[in-house]
């Protein structure tokens, strides 16, 4: 950007420079015509017109200086045009910031979409992240980082290790009172320029959103694959009469648990109600999960027990507040159900092993009968 | 990205459009399941199909009276069926435009249908319980219903 920058001014500045040779070589040329003049007595050189060649010579230098310029002037806008076209194109957010920590006016037009700004040039960085980050921890840590990547004796790989926008979760608020979450990730390099006062950081920041969520659902799938084997060999171990009859409860429970809630009515006493009547249809089978070794049905049933405690403790509810009980009744309703089918597995295995054994045994037993004497 | 905040996306959606176009803010009832048996349509539902990570559906569904009333409330005075299901449409619109605005990353939103009562019965994805959200406007009670497998 540098480059292309000084590279507006080079066809003056190089016409600039060339002036003085020019007049050197007038000077030249003009001093060449006299001693040639005087060499043939005063008088010009049969058919050579001295004063003409020069002005020639001349001519033919300026032509292709000027040639030369314009040359360099639709390279210089070739290359305006493909830096135009690579900030306007990036789907990544390039950006430069300045000593004083604010954004420069060169930047990608992808940076205004993914920070959600409609003039970033000039603006504070700090005012540009505080919007967006949840704690003023990270944005200190941010500006600090900042500060010391301008540290001239500082080790600039080691410092890049440190920089706490990495991979950062931000918020951007939304019109109608909501906010969406994305995952970004930042990062800075300090670029040199010919004088001190010409440095500046290059910023670089993309939306890992997508690379995010799914190494979060990768890592969500193994721990579900844990607890599923867990959850194998606590039902594997668990009494069967005592397992069914605990099913039977619970499903009865989050039945009516769920009854309670489509009732019709929303005004705060039969918020209020609902409420109460869901934890106690809850507390029963809470307690029966605490005597039967299955920790996570009990973690499920604690989770959606501490939503409705919170609830409770509100002055003021509405139906929306509901939403998250109901979305955790549904995942205890098919966990519940997981383990009913996990069970009639086992069921099923424990019939078919022990009919093998029966007749593992039926058929040594024949096998080790007396023979029977043939009378004949 | 979680149910709660999916769901709660489409809440916000509906309550908007009310609070917006009808300029008479609706309240959200007490959402449940619909367990074992499917959720009951109103005269007139807007369908939008989602499908990419998750696969699913999400209903807006109205009674009649309800739907005539908002376009009153809007100084439309046309209250043909083929305006009523433009409105449901309309709502229908609303939750697909902002299902593409949050969730572009994860699903794509399909073509958003209205259907009216008596027509095909609505297929949601199998072994789910459908969430539902009454959604109160008035003395008229409208739902919204939104079922997407994991």
């Amino acid at each position: 950007m540098r480059a292309a920058r000084s590279g507006g001014t080079a066809p003056l500045a190089l016409l600039r420079s060339a002036l003085p040779m020019l007049v050197a070589a007038t000077l030249a040329m003009a001093g060449g015509a006299w001693w040639l003049a005087a060499e043939h007595g005063g008088h010009a050189l049969r058919g050579v017109p001295v004063s003409s060649a020069v002005t020639a010579l001349l001519l033919t230098i300026m032509l292709y200086l000027w040639r030369r310029a314009r040359t360099l002037g639709t390279e210089v806008a070739a290359a305006r045009r493909h830096q135009a076209n690579i900030l306007e194109n990036l789907r990544e957010g390039v950006f430069l910031i300045g000593r004083d920590l604010r954004l420069s006016a060169t930047c990608s037009a992808s940076m205004g979409e993914l920070l959600h700004l409609s003039a970033p040039a000039g603006r504070h960085l700090e005012d540009v992240l505080r919007p967006l980050l949840d704690d003023e921890e990270t944005l200190a840590a941010a500006l600090t980082f900042l500060q010391l990547l301008w540290n001239d004796e500082a080790d600039e790989d080691a410092i890049e290790s440190l920089n706490p926008l990495s991979q950062v979760k931000v918020s951007f608020a939304d019109p109608r009172g909501g906010c969406e979450r994305r995952y970004l990730s930042f990062a800075f390099r300090r670029v040199a320029g010919d004088g001190s006062s010409d440095d500046c950081i290059l910023g670089l920041v993309a939306d890992v959103t997508d690379r995010v969520l799914l190494a979060l659902e990768l890592e969500q799938a193994e721990v579900n694959g844990d607890s599923q084997a867990d959850l194998l060999l606590q039902l594997v171990r668990a009494d069967p009469v005592a397992l069914v009859a605990f099913l039977d409860d619970a499903d009865t429970a989050f039945r009516k648990s769920n009854a309670i809630l489509t009732a019709a009515g929303i005004s705060q006493q039969q918020l209020r109600r609902r409420l109460i009547g869901v934890l106690r249809e809850l507390d029963a089978v809470t307690s029966a999960a605490e005597a039967l070794p299955f920790a996570s049905f009990a973690q499920r049933l604690q989770s959606i027990d501490d939503l409705l405690t919170g609830l409770s403790a509100k002055t003021s509810l509405t139906g929306n507040d509901f939403l998250p009980v109901v979305i955790r009744l549904d995942e205890l309703m098919s966990h519940a159900a997981t383990m009913r089918a996990i069970q009639q597995h086992i069921v099923l295995l424990r019939a078919a092993s022990a009919a093998l054994a029966a007749l593992d045994l039926r058929e040594s037993t024949v096998n080790s009968a007396p023979v029977a004497l043939d009378l004949s | 990205m979680s149910t709660e905040f999916e769901v709660g996306v489409f809440v916000n959606s509906v309550m908007h459009y009310f609070e917006s176009a009808v300029q008479q803010p609706a309240a959200c009832g007490i959402p449940h399941l619909a367990v074992r048996r499917s959720p009951e349509l109103a005269d007139y539902t807007g369908i939008v199909r989602i499908s990419g990570q998750r696969d699913g559906v999400v209903l807006f569904t109205a009674p009649r009276s309800m739907l005539c009333v908002m376009l009153m409330c809007m100084q439309d005075t046309d209250l043909s069926h083929e305006h009523l299901r433009e409105l449901v449409g309309e709502i229908a619109g609303t939750l697909s435009g902002d299902a593409q605005r949050n969730f572009r990353h994860q699903y794509s939103v399909s073509v958003r249908s209205v259907v009216h009562e008596g027509d095909a019965p609505m297929v949601y994805p199998p072994h789910r319980r459908p969430i539902v959200i009454p959604i109160a406007w008035r003395s008229y009670q409208a739902r919204l219903v939104v079922c997407l497998d994991s």
